[in-house]
């Protein structure tokens, strides 16, 4: 098992190496001055010229790529040209929100998608099998945006019970801050549901015309017992690569999502930084999302491994 | 073959409405009619109009042209891109073969919309920069399919057969790897275009796509979103455009799947 561990955290080191290197180079490429975009066209030579020293960018790019690098590993991400903070306490700062949306939203996926996986597969071909199969081919084909205003649409403007669009911090008012969740983690957690309950169906249907399902049926266990007990933990493995996957997708969502609810989070914090071309913002903010995101995925690695021997020994 | 007749379908009402905003007489989708704004649907104006009074119907119909064209050409970068370098290594292999796969999963760690953006923040926002990053982002996918298909079929008897009569790597490549494949791409193409049609709205629902006053199905959302409890009918039919169109894609991507492989026929 450390083996596999170790194995996996330096393909990640890797990864995470080359994500940087291209994010970096990407940047790089974009037209215009920095230091003429923060002074503005009026700007004297001397004082562009000062900046530029400032900024490093008098110095060829491998140079800032590596001050660059050296800076992350230590948590230091630069400084907004805009804002003029460091990158780093702005992330701190709207890491809360994004994270709160997206374990929020991967919880509603999951309990949505294992019922309705579990009974689709069980009830294999059943009027409630077509429905399900139908209701997560149109989850799949719905833009979560969408979903996000039918129901502000629905819950805030006809019913009136949620809010539109905000956010209220965790430790001001808990209760609140849930109420302002729901709706963006519904409407991205619809998305992942539907693709988690297909996904749990088919795993479902394969384990279960497995041999050793018909034995235990055989032996006389309660169908119940033979759907939670050996057919449920075999399924689960594709369904927690997929979760992994989804785990991007939800970040990745998340960007739209807080537009449409005006939440304060990470996503929105890139637009404002993209809209500016604030480059070490968006810099931080594209390589902080990735290493999240990759991180998210050896611990789902981690996780499957566990649950099923025969990856650790591959 | 019931997905793929109704992906057909689904499809050719999108091509046929977005064809027919060139040709039907309707009201200009540009043309703003200042004492018709936020008007319910009517018969006059079916779909209803938007905050410049503008016909919501012309304007779906034209945003089609926009998610028509964001499919076919991000997916024509896509495939221009990645298939050459997925067939080069699989079929060269080797080194060249475990960098070009690092450098796509590196490429694939990152979220998908969250490298579309950061390519149209460099290129600068606009309908065709946004098809084109998408184009880039979904680039990889069809590396990593046409890799593994040229290697599963590197090995078959007809390819090692040719190469024994002494054909060349590019005759080999031209005449039985390229055929063969076909049929897998075509449904990554399907399965793609429905990412594009998707990435694509995103894309303009956060202003970096397709820019106003020209429709896109994003962006109306993006507008219906403000007048939301005065002109709620602004927020359904775009939506339902873009749902319609990415259900087409994936019926037709299901369909063309299930017609390759007869074993998963009826399995969903």
């Amino acid at each position: 098992m450390l083996k596999f561990i170790v194995r996996r955290i330096i393909s990640l080191l890797i990864i995470l190496w080359l994500v940087s290197f291209l994010t970096f180079l990407l940047l790089q490429v974009i037209p215009g001055d920095p230091a003429q975009l923060i002074l503005g066209i009026e700007a004297s030579p001397e004082a562009l010229g000062s900046l530029r020293a400032r900024l490093g960018l008098d110095k060829p790019w491998p140079l800032r790529y590596l001050h660059w690098l050296a800076g992350m590993m230590r948590g230091d991400m630069g400084i907004s040209i805009r804002l003029e903070r460091p990158v780093s306490s702005l992330i701190a700062e709207r890491l809360p929100v994004t994270l709160s949306l997206a374990v929020m939203a991967m919880l509603i996926a999951l309990i949505i998608a294992f019922p309705a996986g579990i009974l689709s597969a069980v009830k294999w071909n059943s009027p409630l099998d077509y429905f399900i199969l139908f209701a997560s081919q149109v989850g799949i084909a719905i833009p979560s945006f969408w979903i996000g205003i039918l129901l502000i649409l629905t819950f805030s403007l006809y019913l009136r019970l949620l809010p539109t669009g905000g956010f209220i911090g965790w430790g001001k008012n808990p209760l609140e801050a849930l109420r302002h969740l729901l709706l963006p983690a519904t409407s991205l957690g619809l998305v992942t549901a539907a693709f988690l309950t297909r996904m749990l169906r088919s795993s479902m249907l394969e384990v279960l015309s497995q041999a050793y399902i018909t034995m235990a049926r055989a032996k006389g266990l309660a169908k119940f017992q033979v759907i939670f007990r050996h057919a449920l933990k075999n399924a689960l493995i594709p369904v927690a690569t997929l979760a992994g996957v989804q785990i991007g997708f939800l970040m990745g969502g998340s960007i739209v999502i807080e537009q449409v609810f005006a939440l304060p989070g990470l996503g929105r914090l890139l637009l404002s930084a993209v809209y500016t071309r604030d480059i070490p913002l968006i810099q931080g903010l594209v390589m902080f999302m990735t290493t999240m995101v990759v991180a998210s995925n050896l611990l789902v690695d981690i996780l499957y491994a566990y649950l099923d021997p025969r990856i650790r020994f591959e | 073959m019931r997905s793929l007749v109704l992906g057909a379908i689904l499809l050719g009402v999108v091509i046929l409405g977005s064809a027919s905003s060139w040709i039907l007489p309707l009201p200009d989708p540009l043309a703003m009619e200042v004492t018709e704004r936020l008007s319910p649907p009517s018969w006059r104006h079916l779909f209803g109009t938007d905050q410049y009074g503008r016909d919501l119907l012309s304007r779906i119909l034209r945003g089609g042209t926009v998610a028509l064209g964001a499919s076919v050409v991000s997916v024509g970068i896509a495939s221009l891109i990645g298939i050459p370098i997925g067939f080069a290594a699989g079929l060269i292999g080797g080194i060249l073969d475990e960098v070009t796969m690092r450098l796509m999963d590196a490429l694939q760690a990152f979220p998908s919309i969250l490298l579309a953006i950061t390519i149209v923040a460099i290129m600068g926002p606009g309908p065709l920069n946004a098809m084109v990053a998408i184009g880039l982002v979904n680039g990889p996918v069809f590396a990593r399919l046409a890799r593994s298909v040229a290697l599963s079929l590197k090995g078959r008897d007809f390819v090692l057969a040719a190469e024994a009569l002494g054909a060349s790597r590019l005759r080999i490549l031209r005449y039985h790897i390229l055929p063969n494949s076909l049929s897998y791409i075509l449904v990554q193409a399907s399965i793609g275009a429905s990412t594009a049609v998707l990435a694509e709205a995103s894309l303009s629902y956060i202003g970096l796509g397709t820019q106003p006053p020209n429709p896109s199905w994003g962006r109306m959302l993006e507008e219906a979103r403000l007048f939301l409890d005065v002109a709620p009918w602004m927020a359904i039919f775009p939506g339902f455009a873009i749902f319609l169109t990415v259900l087409g894609f994936n019926f037709l991507g299901d369909g063309l799947r299930d017609l390759m492989d007869p074993w998963r026929r009826g399995r969903g």
